[in-house]
């Protein structure tokens, strides 16, 4: 620990010095009188001063948990020597409440037993936090020396976001050689009817359709849809940022990419994620619950890096961007390099759906400071990016404030729905 | 605690006839250092706002002050320093158990008296009817000297700052 004098113990033992220099030098025995209770607290002090010996174990009770789920940092305290009091703080990242103002306790710990203390934790936003160990701050029982140190180990929490549980998706519009839920074009094995057609060498006779075949007189065979699973890439903008830290354009499109996630994952379909922003990031699609939680702890560091270079999507290594895969791009349309990334991803042929988060509700309420003109000229290109890519024959739904993301999938499924029917 | 203090020390300076309104404006200027200090929570003031305040009482003394108040004086000028500082380092939002309120509150009050003590002991002693000599100032510096070893060897640890257990 490091030890350093207070100023009580400078000043006090200057009193005594400057009061018995002046009762010496003007023969007056009230002065020394006037110093005495000062004398007798260094005395006290200093013979009493001892160094704490502080031994400091900490733990939190999980070290994964959800948003607004408490978690307990609990520190057992061991105290060998004579402290006066001790200050114990544990110093937490602005999205971790804590029920202690200041996450500071003061205790006077017992010489020899041991105490716990409890700081009560709640996170207020997805991330991978890491804080402690605790800062200790004791001093002697006159409080003339002051002992520092950080003990105790330091603890890693890492927070889920809470998400909303998806009911229904937007179907990718391909799919891919893996069985699963999807409702294939192809033809093949399956239980879902296709198509009736003629008999050919090798079909199975329990797919004859007897009616069709005493119709017609020639044997007809019921064909079925193939049933697999299809690559949906979530694809995160984190070129920027707007809001607070709870509540902000990133920290609503990392909480629909997990839902999207969770419900593709549910459908069994396979699943990747693509970070693109300052630091480019990606996950290679996969499947299966345990694959939820790769996808969640890879988007859980996602956060606004600046950088200033010009980021294409060849950077991406071919892997992660199966052939025939769904895109689903949550991105607010704040940068233009975001833009020029999605096209280039439409025109290689990518199933695209963008989800366009309105940034105007984490403006400032209060609208001080924001020049109406230049708020208008913002939105104005925003609407000028979004309808280039919509001219582009891209899928693009703005997410404005108060609409479920579930309502926005519906929206898509019938956008879908309407283009497929103008195409025909 | 301040005021109570200094109203004793007023009358000695009264009687010692020293320019009143100077002194006083030194005791209100120590006050309004101490004030200063706790509004910064700057506890290197404390000591400094402390002594200012505690010229007037030095100076009455000297003078020739009224020597059984001089005890209850510095034991008031302690619990006003302690309580300052008190403040400062407390000044932070933080969950307190009472334990540390009652054990603080027991050590102040506990050595204020314990100085006062000592302080009418000294009192009493100086007026002890013994006349002087060499012998008697011989033992009264090797007292002092020894006085001084003493604070010395409480104090090595404290002198030497760093790193320790």
């Amino acid at each position: 620990m490091i030890r350093r004098p207070t100023p009580r113990l400078v000043g006090y033992a200057a009193i005594v010095a400057l009061g018995a220099y002046g009762a010496v030098t003007l023969d007056r025995i009230a002065l020394l009188a006037l110093i005495a209770p000062f004398a007798v607290w260094l005395a006290f002090g200093l013979a009493t001063a001892a160094p704490p010996e502080l031994e400091i174990t900490s733990r939190l009770d999980k070290e994964r948990t959800a948003e607004g789920e408490e978690v307990l940092f609990e520190a057992e305290v061991l105290c060998r020597g004579r402290v006066g009091w001790l200050e114990l703080q544990l110093e937490l990242p602005g999205q971790l409440e804590c029920d202690i103002p200041g996450g500071r306790i003061r205790v006077r710990p017992r010489r020899g037993d041991a105490q716990t203390l409890t700081w009560r934790l709640r996170p207020r936003r997805w991330g991978a936090y890491r804080f402690g160990p605790v800062l200790v701050l004791a001093q002697d029982r006159a409080g003339l020396l002051r002992y520092s140190a950080r003990l105790g180990e330091p603890a890693r929490l890492r927070v889920y976001p809470a998400f909303e549980r998806l009911r229904q998706l937007v179907p990718p519009a391909r799919t891919q050689l893996f069985a699963g839920n999807r409702i294939a074009r192809r033809h093949g094995e399956g239980i879902e009817f296709a198509d009736i057609r003629g008999f050919t060498a090798g079909d199975r006779v329990r797919r004859i359709n007897w009616r069709a075949t005493a119709r017609t007189g020639v044997p007809h065979v019921n064909d079925f849809h193939l049933e697999r699973n299809a690559d949906v890439i979530l694809f995160v903008d984190s070129f920027a940022d707007l809001g607070l830290d709870q509540e902000s354009v990133l920290s609503l499109a990392v909480r629909a990419a997990v839902a999207l996630a969770d419900g593709y994952l549910g459908e069994r379909d396979r699943v990747g994620v693509v970070g693109f922003g300052g630091v480019l990031r990606w996950l290679l699609p996969g499947m299966g619950p345990r694959h939820f939680y790769r996808v969640v702890e890879s988007l859980l560091d996602t956060q606004v890096v600046t950088s200033y270079a010009w980021r294409a999507i060849d950077v991406i290594p071919p892997r992660v961007l199966p052939p025939a895969a769904t895109i689903l791009a949550i991105t607010p349309l704040l940068d233009p390099r975001t833009l020029g990334a999605l096209a280039d991803l439409h025109h290689r042929g990518f199933d695209l759906v963008v989800l366009e988060i309105a940034p105007e509700r984490f403006l400032p309420r209060s609208g001080r400071g924001v020049d109406p003109l230049a708020l208008r000229l913002w939105g104005l290109l925003r609407v000028a990016r979004r309808r280039s890519l919509q001219r582009a024959g891209l899928i693009v739904l703005e997410w404005p404030e108060g609409v479920a993301l579930e309502t926005l999938l519906a929206q898509a499924r019938e956008y879908r729905r309407f283009a497929r029917r103008s195409v025909a | 605690m301040l005021c109570l203090g200094s109203a004793p020390a007023e009358t000695a300076l009264n009687s010692a006839r020293l320019p009143l309104s100077l002194l006083l404006g030194i005791e209100a200027a120590g006050v309004a250092l101490l004030v200063v200090a706790m509004a910064l929570a700057s506890a290197s003031l404390v000591v400094p706002a402390v002594v200012a305040v505690a010229i007037p009482e030095g100076a009455a003394f000297a003078l020739g002050g009224p020597a059984p108040w001089a005890p209850i004086l510095g034991a008031l000028l302690l619990a006003a320093a302690e309580l300052a500082f008190w403040s400062i380092e407390w000044a932070l939002p933080a969950r307190e158990s009472a334990e540390v309120l009652v054990f603080r509150g027991l050590w102040l009050a506990g050595l204020c008296l314990a100085g006062c003590g000592a302080g009418l002991l000294v009192s009493a002693v100086a007026d002890l009817p013994i006349s002087g000599g060499f012998d008697l100032t011989a033992l009264g510096i090797l007292a002092a000297i020894g006085i001084l070893a003493v604070l010395l060897w409480l104090g090595r640890d404290a002198l030497r700052a760093g790193r320790n257990g």
